[in-house]
């Protein structure tokens, strides 16, 4: 299945978004590299139809000043899913995207149904974690398997934008206290996920956000470095499928029969 | 130094060559195992008391080679009858078994003995792998990604899951966590490059044994302090475990004279049924990569079998003879090898108790007080 990028005029200004598939709705935040379409998010469009907005200023997109925290984002991701995808969907973000779905989460919670976590941001206790500046190191902190990358590399040009505008909007929080105050009140059933190699964000993040959020459950992907979809395509896409159908009940093993 | 009392548990009254493995219990009474297991264990409590600072066992299926299908059973009984002996075990053969359970068991006998859990994450010997129906070409990423799940079971405090390639659990929390904090120190065999790669990255203990020349165990070490600094970190003598079998007597004749009749039994009664086994799974599988061909398990032990026992002491394979005899011998391996740790096996093949006895005597009045300060 493959993704069409369109155009929506909002009240606060034009948004850019890849859409896909058919079926249920899911709404995919990305990263602060952009929008990938990997392996596993081209594979869900197979019983989903698939919306990824890109946040103005990323992958070449004209900016919006008037964005200038995660909040604000999330605010034009909220009008963006009234208008086009409807009242209720699952969330699936990726690091700055599942920092972003915290707060969709948070401040729209009749809205979010199924809340996948990848490998979130925003909670770097003591600092620690982080994307080194090195580009050599950084590529190494992404993939733990560069060679499964099948996307095209995007231009120095998109990558500084993207740097740019997550900058920006991260506004060097290193950890989110208002967020972190707000995670007792998020009501979506929640998967948070790790690499088990990812030393950008730390396993105590996500020890923290499964001790908070009161219906979470967290996994370790084995073998994964930040970018899980890239690392381990199959493994992720195992996880989100099954959590998106059973919900909490993804944890029982149904057998055979279950296929 | 810091000497493990090693137990491998051997059935010593076979007496006919077995010829297939898994060995027939055709004729084999229970009740004398029972005495076995009070005798072994007894000679395991003791050590505490003579000098040495572990006392370890290990897993083995199927034949009268080793009686501990699962030492941790053995390490339950050792956690409460030892009060401050490590307690290693060394250690359960991961690739066969539910990693979960493995560290729900360590951290239960790491909790009964009050921190005292050595725990060894071992591959195996080929032949192991038909026992527990587990393919051998899967051993490695098995023992690696076991390694890390059983690492996360024991550090995690909020339950978790995990998605890998082996394993998959949705929920894990695992009671109780252990004692030692982050976790009780790990031990791996490290005898080729590409296992001590992941035990540099894993910063446990290497574990080498069957040891055929002391410059090829020699070589050995020096590539796991390499690769461990690769990871950043130097390894110091407590991170090296050099792995053999040992007779003490009152005088160098005596010990070679026990040492070769119970190596007599080891090799001609317990170790022969395995091979053919070993090489079903050598011929029919990728256990042994192109990294461990030439420094394999079955190598070592069939040059060893073919060396007499004064050719075995002269090569640093094995330690055997009077106390002044045997200091030598271990201050030797210590200059070359740079061990701190030494896992030492006293019950070698049917080695009479009242010589394990008298080897354990003369270690703690003769040798232990001339070599712990090493």
């Amino acid at each position: 299945m493959t993704f069409e990028l369109k155009t929506i005029e909002l009240s606060g200004g034009r948004l850019s978004y890849h859409i896909g598939g058919t079926g249920t709705p899911v709404v995919y935040l990305h990263a602060a590299g952009g929008v990938m379409l990997t392996e596993p998010l081209k594979a869900l469009t197979g019983n989903h139809t698939v919306y990824a907005p890109i946040c103005p200023g990323f992958d070449g997109t004209e900016g919006n000043d008037s964005l200038k925290t995660v909040q604000d984002w999330v605010a034009m991701v909220a009008e963006f899913a009234e208008k086009l995808v409807g009242p209720r969907f699952d969330v699936i973000g990726s690091s700055f995207g599942s920092w972003s779905a915290l707060w969709l989460a948070a401040e729209h919670p009749k809205m979010v149904d199924h809340l996948i976590l990848g490998v979130p941001a925003g909670f770097r206790f003591g600092g620690r974690g982080g994307l080194p500046a090195d580009p050599e190191e950084r590529f190494k902190a992404l993939y733990a398997h560069p060679q499964k990358i099948k996307s095209t590399p995007k231009s120095p040009e998109v990558m500084a934008g993207n740097g740019k505008t997550y900058e920006r909007l991260a506004n060097n929080i290193q950890v989110d206290e208002a967020l972190s105050e707000r995670l007792p009140s998020i009501e979506a059933v929640t998967l948070i996920l790790l690499g088990t190699e990812d030393k950008v964000v730390p396993a105590e993040a996500g020890a923290h956000l499964k001790r908070n959020i009161p219906t979470s459950q967290r996994a370790f992907i084995f073998d994964a470095a930040h970018s899980i979809e890239v690392d381990q395509p199959e493994r992720t896409l195992r996880l989100w499928t099954d959590f998106l159908k059973r919900g909490p009940g993804y944890v029982l093993n149904q057998g055979p029969e279950a296929a | 130094m810091k000497f493990n009392f090693f137990h491998l548990m051997p059935y010593p009254d076979y007496d006919k060559l077995p010829h297939e493995w898994p060995v027939s219990t055709h004729g084999i009474d229970s009740t004398r195992i029972q005495a076995l297991y009070n005798e072994y264990i007894d000679e395991m409590v003791d050590a505490e008391n003579y000098g040495f600072d572990w006392v370890g066992c290990n897993e083995h299926h199927f034949s009268p080679y080793g009686l501990m299908s699962n030492p941790n059973l053995i390490a339950g009984a050792l956690a409460r009858q030892t009060s401050k002996a490590k307690i290693a075990i060394v250690g359960n053969l991961l690739p066969l078994l539910n990693p979960i359970r493995v560290a729900e068991e360590y951290a239960m006998i790491d909790v009964m003995s009050g921190g005292r859990l050595i725990a060894g994450f071992l591959r195996g010997i080929p032949h192991e792998y038909i026992a527990y129906n587990i393919p051998p070409s899967e051993s490695r990423s098995r023992l690696r990604e076991a390694t890390e799940l059983i690492i996360k079971c024991w550090t995690e405090d909020e339950p978790f899951g995990w998605e890998g390639e082996h394993y998959q659990f949705p929920a894990v929390s695992i009671w109780p966590k252990p004692i030692q904090k982050p976790h009780p120190r790990i031990l791996m065999s490290a005898s080729n490059a590409e296992s001590a790669e992941f035990v540099a990255k894993m910063r446990a203990i290497m574990g080498i044994t069957l040891i055929q020349d002391l410059s090829i165990a020699k070589a050995a070490v020096e590539n796991f302090k390499k690769t461990a600094r690769s990871y950043g970190w130097e390894p110091t003598p407590d991170d090296i475990l050099v792995g053999q079998q040992i007779c003490i007597a009152d005088t160098d004749e005596e010990a070679r004279h026990h040492m070769a009749a119970a190596q007599t039994y080891f090799h001609q009664t317990l170790m022969r049924p395995q091979r053919s086994a070993q090489q079903l799974v050598l011929g029919q599988s990728r256990y042994y990569t192109d990294a461990d061909a030439g420094e394999n398990f079955q190598k070592r032990l069939a040059t060893l079998r073919g060396r007499t026992v004064e050719e075995q002491i002269e090569a640093g394979s094995i330690i055997c003879g009077s106390p002044q005899s045997v200091i030598k011998q271990i201050k030797r391996l210590r200059q070359e090898l740079d061990c701190g740790l030494l896992n030492l096996t006293i019950k070698v093949g049917n080695m009479p108790g009242s010589v394990v006895r008298r080897g354990m005597e003369l270690f703690r009045d003769r040798i232990a007080p001339e070599v712990a300060g090493l």
